[in-house]
């Protein structure tokens, strides 16, 4: 991102849109800088990300309620359809991914953020969202035969249900990739998936393009 | 006494064995439906939870029991201490009473006992008698952050 771009002031308009459910004026903010040339990239890590774990601090603090988190959800989503007429390439009709979140897990913001940029790769990108039963989730892929497999946990409870869903996953697509990815994994999730063959964590949206760059 | 000392205490708890940690999934839901009513039959249970923050209660007894299956099957310290300090402090943010930890952290106990073997109480015991012991702590570092 340009330096000379006031990340902290973008967070703090972009938030202050959310908090007053101006949809409008997020948009202003996001649009502003993607016609500056700064990459969705950076905008998801740099302003996107860092405004919404600013909202959920806000909820913990009970400053707003989740009502007002789940708009601040919504517009975000919204905008960040909007930001995909930015990057979309032709599907390479090649590459199938699959992503989701675990069982139980409701924070989907972070793994579509992932699912647009495979998209915008030319994956043909198979987003399932929130809260996946494993069984639709298998039962989904077997359709789809997925070369890769994505998956989010936000909070450190759900990295249960991700050991399970990686394994069925496993004995269902021997051949499949397992990208997995979120919150969950700031406080030492990396060590309960221990040394499992293609299972590779990431931890931000660099690395997701790194992935990508080197799966070309 | 400060994390540090919670982080160096919660170090010496002795890992749950796979049976025991397991045990405690399968009884799970039994063990939530024991606090839930524990609760529900306490006559200051609005006092100690605030008012409208019943299912928010229920809420995290459910995620408690996850969140300690989890911690069961691969125990770090640091996110024992940093989630239940968490947990602290935005549920007090949220109108619930410091006693609702000692209330909450009780009817846990006394639903370990009824539900699982004596092998595994005793294994995962310790883990709450930490919490337990160390409320005033919890209470005290989540209200100065």
């Amino acid at each position: 991102m340009d330096a000379n771009i006031d990340r902290q002031l973008l967070v703090k308009n972009y938030l202050e849109a959310l908090l007053k459910s101006d949809k409008q004026g997020a948009q202003e903010v996001i649009l502003s800088l993607l016609n500056h040339g700064e990459s969705v990239t950076d905008i998801y890590e740099h302003i996107i990300k860092p405004a919404l774990y600013r909202v959920g601090e806000l909820w913990e603090s009970n400053i707003i309620t989740v009502a007002q988190e789940h708009i601040a959800t919504a517009i975000t989503e919204a905008v960040m359809n909007q930001m995909l007429a930015f990057m979309i390439t032709e599907s390479t009709g090649n590459k199938t991914i699959l992503l989701g979140c675990v069982e139980n897990e409701y924070h989907q913001v972070g793994i579509k953020m992932v699912a647009d940029l495979f998209e915008a790769q030319g994956w043909d990108t198979h987003f399932l969202g929130s809260n996946t039963p494993l069984n639709d989730l298998i039962q989904y892929a077997k359709k789809i035969d997925p070369a890769v497999f994505a998956l989010s946990a936000s909070i450190y409870f759900n990295l249960p249900v991700l050991l399970s869903m990686i394994e069925k996953i496993q004995n269902n697509f021997s051949d499949a990739l397992i990208l997995v990815g979120g919150q969950a994994f700031r406080h030492g999730g990396k060590n309960l998936l221990g040394t499992r063959e293609k299972v590779l964590i990431l931890h931000d949206l660099y690395e997701v393009n790194q992935f990508l760059t080197q799966s070309t | 006494m400060d994390k540090t000392y919670l982080l160096q205490t919660a170090a010496d708890l002795f890992p749950v064995s796979p049976s025991a940690a397991d045990e405690y999934k399968q009884q799970m839901d039994k063990m939530i439906h024991h606090v839930n009513e524990a609760f529900a039959l306490r006559p200051d249970t609005k006092t100690l939870i605030g008012p409208s923050n019943e299912q928010m209660m229920k809420d995290n007894h459910q995620n408690h029991a996850r969140f300690m299956y989890s911690l069961f099957i691969h125990y770090d310290p640091e996110v024992f201490v940093s989630t239940v300090l968490w947990v602290f402090k935005s549920y007090c943010h949220h109108g619930f009473s410091s006693l609702y930890w000692a209330a909450q952290l009780n009817a846990w106990v006394d639903a370990l006992k009824m539900e699982l073997s004596d092998a595994a109480y005793r294994e995962i015991l310790p883990y709450y008698f930490w919490m337990q012991v160390n409320i005033p702590i919890f209470t005290s570092l989540s209200s100065g952050e």
